[in-house]
């Protein structure tokens, strides 16, 4: 994968600066992942022993499981921080705030924030059962908008023959939203193609009646378009935009959707749990990954500057 | 019982399934035609309402521009010559006419920072993108139209009923 200039700048500062001190924080939390694993198999293979050696009796079994139990309970309540945890926050300090500054001074990271979920029912994505939302980066960007964006997972629960209910994974990825200097008067959604044997065809907005074809083939291949108003969605996806949209599809291969609506753009990326390297047998500054990172933001950014343009001359005038 | 019902009257059953069929395709090119029309229909009201702003123009610049005297006269009567036969062609010809006055207006600092005028060009760009707009929808009508009757079997229903294809909108060279 070739790499801009821009990026490679970025990626040569955060490794200069953070290499090592990440490296060790990530070989920390390796070892102590091992060295649980090697303790588990060591208990579960001394409990196979004891059972064995005490010729199958249950009684003497049942009292070993309990007296792990005790055990675990003891170490959760008195254990300090994990290595692991502390090297995810090593890695959110040092490395997501070094990428999300090089775009805008002005914006900053909160890792333990996130967007509120009504913000999420504006977009009309999917109707959920559970929601939650960290990571969140937030600011005032030059030309005067609001631009947020922050990892996002949504839920759906079924019931089972029980009356239980379990939850079940719906959308994890991350949104944007990037507020518009002027409102926009109609409504514009770009889905991904339906597919109808996807579960979770059924939790999203119905949107059927608004359904409007554009003139590329290509595009339509890609994404369903809906609006209130036709001739404003035609107004909005230029060539040039249809032209964006499909390249960063195709390139980053990362499934997207779009929904503008009064005063925001949202942007939500199916790309699973991202601002967590939480592979800690890969090295730390994964190049392709952070890169992904990085087209992200610069995607929404790019795009926003774009469709605000579009807004302001096509509701507005030049 | 519906089944032995069927069974029994399988020719019957399958001349209504067929004719069902026939209209439903019939149906479904009324419906492609009628959204080709109004596609039409909008670029007729973007253009009118484009050209309505011709008489504000004409009073904006005349104050500015008085040799064009002639140029904003033949303006005033093409936009006459329009609404009375809605050709496509004067349309066309009113178009260039607009663009070279707003163009020759370039020449004129003191008519570039008249108020009214900036808002009368504002309002032109604004009506510009809307009937590009529009355009692309009515190709896009046009095409799917068109591919419609020519594809098998709504072509024979097409020869039958006599659905002819529309023209694209296409730029004069």
């Amino acid at each position: 994968m070739k790499y801009n200039n821009e990026f490679e700048l970025i990626y040569q500062n955060i490794l200069n600066n953070n290499k090592e001190d990440l490296e060790v924080a990530r070989k920390y939390a390796r070892n102590e992942i091992i060295k649980n694993v090697i303790i588990v198999l060591f208990f579960l293979i001394a409990g196979i022993f004891i059972y064995i050696k005490t010729e199958y009796n249950i009684i003497i079994f049942r009292m070993y499981l309990f007296l792990l139990i005790v055990i675990y309970f003891i170490f959760m309540r008195y254990r300090k921080e994990s290595k692991l945890s502390i090297y995810k926050k090593e890695f959110k300090k040092r490395v997501i705030k070094v990428l999300v500054d090089s775009f805008d001074e002005n914006v900053e990271y909160f890792p333990c924030k996130g967007i509120d979920s009504n913000v999420y029912d504006n977009a009309e994505f999917d109707k959920y059962h559970s929601y939650n939302s960290e990571d969140l980066i937030y600011g005032k960007l030059k030309n005067d908008s609001n631009f947020s964006m922050a990892e996002v997972h949504t839920y759906y629960k079924t019931r089972t023959r029980n009356g239980e209910y379990r939850y079940h994974k719906l959308f994890f990825g991350i949104l944007s939203v990037v507020t518009t200097p002027k409102p926009f008067n109609a409504k514009l959604y770009l889905r991904q193609n339906k597919n109808v044997l996807n579960k979770t065809f059924l939790f999203r907005y119905p949107l059927g009646k608004l359904r409007v074809e554009l003139d590329s083939y290509l595009f339509e291949e890609n994404f369903d378009v809906y609006s209130s108003d036709k001739i404003i969605a035609m107004q909005l996806l230029t060539p040039d935009i249809m032209q964006l949209l499909i390249d960063f599809k195709k390139k980053m291969k990362i499934n997207y959707e779009l929904t503008i609506k009064s005063n925001r753009i949202y942007i939500r990326f199916m790309c699973g749990k991202m601002f967590e390297n939480t592979n800690v047998l890969k090295f730390s500054l994964d190049k392709k990954t952070l890169y992904k990172y990085y087209k992200m933001i610069d995607f929404t950014l790019d795009l926003s500057n774009k469709l605000i343009k579009l807004i302001n001359d096509t509701e507005y005038g030049v | 019982m519906v089944i032995e019902f069927i069974k029994e009257n399988l020719l019957l059953f399958l001349i209504v399934i067929i004719i069902l069929l026939i209209l439903s395709m019939y149906n479904y090119l009324i419906k492609l035609r009628l959204r080709v029309k109004q596609s039409k229909s909008v670029i007729d009201v973007y253009l009118q309402q484009r050209f309505d702003l011709i008489p504000n123009l004409v009073n904006v610049v005349k104050g500015y521009i008085n040799y064009e005297k002639e140029v904003l006269e033949n303006l005033t009567k093409l936009r006459m010559e329009f609404n009375n036969t809605k050709n496509i062609s004067v349309s066309e010809e009113l178009n260039n006419q607009l663009n070279r006055i707003i163009i020759k207006a370039e020449d004129y600092p003191d008519l570039k920072a008249n108020d009214q005028f900036l808002n009368l060009q504002k309002n032109l760009a604004k009506m510009e993108s809307q009937l590009q707009a529009a355009r692309r929808l009515y190709n896009n009508d046009v095409t799917k139209y068109n591919t419609k009757i020519r594809v098998i079997p709504f072509n024979l229903i097409a020869f039958v009923c006599g659905f002819k294809e529309e023209k694209l909108f296409e730029i004069d060279k």
